[in-house]
């Protein structure tokens, strides 16, 4: 594997890093909004602050998901480099350039 | 013979408790401003990961694309629920006052029943009442009937208010429950926040102090609290608007400030910047918390209270804007408005509160006995020091010298009927500051006040100042270093300082005694220059004199000159400097 690529694959894994961290984030934030009460609220108000954590506890894992699935396509890029550079290397490996008998 | 006399009813039968808990409303706050820092995260995190090494071709170009749509969909997502937060603050804020004043209704219609049942005990305890005595009984039941008539009415408003309040924050989430709604521009707010603050006059329209104020007077009461919770930025920084109303906007970021970035620190998630900010916010709490608590020197009963006057903790690049006063800048007959100088940033906040209440309390010591409110006003970006450049020029000073008079005509604006005395002071670069915005007709204060003046910057002479000479003052011990370097005299002092020495004869202001009992043998630019707002100072006595409004009465001290045979004299280097002298520099009350 060349050392251009490895730098690069590298760079691939901090993206990944850094997704899967707000997809932990995100998932936290939905379980807060599922986790919040509107108790403390009056009558009058319980009933739209129910609804707004509630679909903000939504919004929050389509968030997850969204950073899960920038997780999966990096993961999926840096497998498809690497697997592609290997094959292209046992290509090359295995093509013989030289003339004559020795070939 | 019979005598009737009507006893009133006690009325209201039942005065209904403010629904909902505001602690918990405040920890539902926690949690939605915890959600708007993991929201900004994201977006943050997806403008940066846009940037991966080397990676190029199409499938980074697809990457960068759908990174880039996620940013700015989880922007607009973090400042929705940011804005549903600060709702929700601003409930929680505005239901401690309600039930504030429930108890003091309850409190009264106990105060009411008592004096009903006593009146019943009186008449059936009455035999053969006199004339006297039954006109007496009446006119005890006539008070009574109008004490309950005012009681039905003060609970008729709090219960219109306990609705509005109800109505704003149900507003408030319904103007973000729907995903095309938390992606708007104005998500979260609600419609009567938004249709208030399109009006002419509003505060960020570019609309005059004098305009700002009339619409405000224009808004209804929910309207003001709803604009309060809807655009805190705006309010808490509009020039013209009461004190109390930027107090609490002011307040709505402050705690935003404090729970968002609080869990961005618990989630570390916090940049540099946002990390200054934290620590600004954090001495903004420490100062109010300070502020709310002091009690009157003269009357121990009386808390003046803090206001939060200006908030903009990231403002030049961390260092911060603010502005906390103690007492009641609304209503003080005697308001002072100080001027800090070079060095200081926002984590001196609860520094200069403390010297707030050390000219507080010496203003209402030696005082007489009118009210007073004292500001600290750092609304400009005060150099960071010697070896800051921008401390050898007048450039931040002119600068903030704009900055604080808009601040000054903000606060006269506010209040066109019961104008308070007003008092500039500035200290150090603060003091070239001052000058710069009361020069001329510039700004509208009734004294100016200069300490450890460094010069007057466009100021030649006192006159040159907007009050005139007259009201012109000058404070600086002989030991203070800063304070000797403006010009005065022939030669002056090769410029570098930043204009006239305030306190020559040939700047011609009232100078007054500022020497310090710890001073040292030689000048330094530590006590000597940082001691003026000290208690039991001479310095604090005399300011305390002039922002009561009564600067005849100061300690005159003899102004320094410049022979022509020789340096620059100060004529109170050899003077002996008093501290706690009655008169003179006795500044506390014994409490």
């Amino acid at each position: 594997m060349g050392s251009h690529l490895i730098w690069q694959l590298a760079s691939l894994r901090t993206g990944t890093d850094g997704w899967e961290d707000q997809e932990s984030l995100m998932d936290a934030t939905a379980r807060d909004f599922r986790n919040a009460s509107a108790s403390a609220l009056p009558p009058s108000v319980q009933g739209a602050a129910t609804a707004f954590l509630s679909r903000w506890a939504g919004y929050a894992d389509e968030s997850t998901a969204i950073a899960q699935r920038f997780v999966g396509a990096l993961h999926a890029t840096a497998d498809d480099y690497s697997t592609s550079d290997d094959a292209v290397d046992r290509q090359f490996s295995d093509l013989d350039g030289r003339l004559g008998p020795r070939r | 013979m019979t005598v009737t006399i009507e006893i009133p009813a006690s009325v209201p039968a039942r005065l209904e408790r403010p629904e909902g808990d505001a602690g918990g409303a405040d920890a539902l706050a926690t949690t939605l401003y915890t959600a708007a820092g993991r929201y900004e995260e994201f977006a943050d995190r997806s403008r940066e990961l846009q940037e991966l090494g080397s990676w190029a071709g199409v499938a980074y170009q697809g990457y960068k694309e759908a990174s880039a749509k996620a940013s700015g969909e989880h922007a607009a997502m973090a400042t929705t629920v940011r804005r549903v937060a600060r709702g929700v603050t601003a409930f929680a804020d505005t239901l401690r006052d309600l039930v504030s004043d429930h108890d003091d209704l309850v409190e009264r219609k106990r105060g009411l029943d008592d004096r009903r049942a006593q009146l019943i005990a009186d008449i059936n305890a009455a035999t053969d009442a006199t004339d006297n005595e039954i006109a007496a009984f009446r006119e005890r039941s006539v008070d009574l009937r109008a004490g309950y008539s005012d009681l039905v009415r003060a609970d008729d408003d709090l219960r219109r208010r306990v609705r509005e309040n109800e109505t704003l924050l149900r507003q408030v989430f319904e103007a973000a429950d729907t995903l095309s709604e938390s992606l708007s521009e104005d998500g979260g707010v609600p419609p009567i926040a938004e249709s208030a603050m399109n009006r002419p006059g509003a505060p960020g329209s570019g609309a005059s102090p004098e305009q700002v104020r009339r619409w405000w007077e224009g808004l209804s009461e929910a309207e003001r609290e709803a604009v309060i919770a809807a655009y805190p930025e705006r309010i808490g920084q509009g020039d013209g608007l009461p004190a109390d109303a930027r107090d609490q906007a002011n307040r709505v970021m402050l705690d935003d400030d404090l729970a968002r970035l609080g869990a961005k620190d618990d989630d570390g998630t916090l940049s540099e910047l946002e990390r200054r900010i934290l620590a600004n916010a954090g001495q903004a709490r420490d100062a109010l918390v300070n502020a709310d608590a002091y009690t009157d020197p003269l009357d121990p009963s009386l808390r003046p209270g803090g206001t939060l006057w200006l908030y903009d903790p990231a403002a030049y690049d961390g260092d911060g804007r603010v502005a906390v006063a103690v007492g009641d800048l609304d209503h003080a007959s005697d308001v002072a408005v100080m001027t800090p100088g070079i060095n200081t940033d926002m984590t001196d906040t609860t520094y200069y509160t403390d010297r707030m209440m050390n000219l507080y309390e010496s203003t209402r010591y030696n005082g007489d006995g009118s009210s007073v409110a004292t500001m600290f006003w750092l609304g400009y970006d005060a150099p960071h020091g010697p070896t800051d450049l921008a401390t050898l020029s007048e450039g931040r000073a002119e600068e903030g010298g704009r900055n604080l008079a808009d601040a000054i005509d903000g606060l006269r604006a506010s209040r066109p009927d019961d104008p308070a005395h007003l008092t500039a002071i500035g200290h150090s670069y603060g003091s070239t500051t001052t000058a710069y915005a009361t020069h001329g007709d510039a700004s509208d204060v009734d004294e100016v006040v200069l300490i450890g003046s460094p010069g007057a910057g466009p100021a030649g002479h006192a006159d040159d100042l907007g009050p005139g000479a007259d009201h012109v003052y000058v404070g600086r011990d002989s030991r203070d270093f800063v304070a000797v370097l403006g010009d005065e005299g022939w030669i002056g002092k090769l410029g570098i300082g930043l204009g006239t020495d305030p306190s020559s004869e040939d700047f011609d202001a009232h100078r007054f005694e500022a020497e310090d009992v710890d001073r040292s043998w030689h000048r330094n630019t530590g006590d000597a220059h940082s001691s003026y707002l000290d208690n039991d100072t001479e310095s604090l006595y005399n300011i305390g004199r002039i922002v009561d409004g009564h600067g005849g009465d100061i300690n005159e001290a003899p102004q320094s000159y410049d022979p022509w045979y020789g340096p620059a004299v100060d004529p109170e280097w050899d003077r002996d400097p008093t501290a706690d002298q009655p008169g003179r520099s006795d500044t506390t009350a014994r409490r």
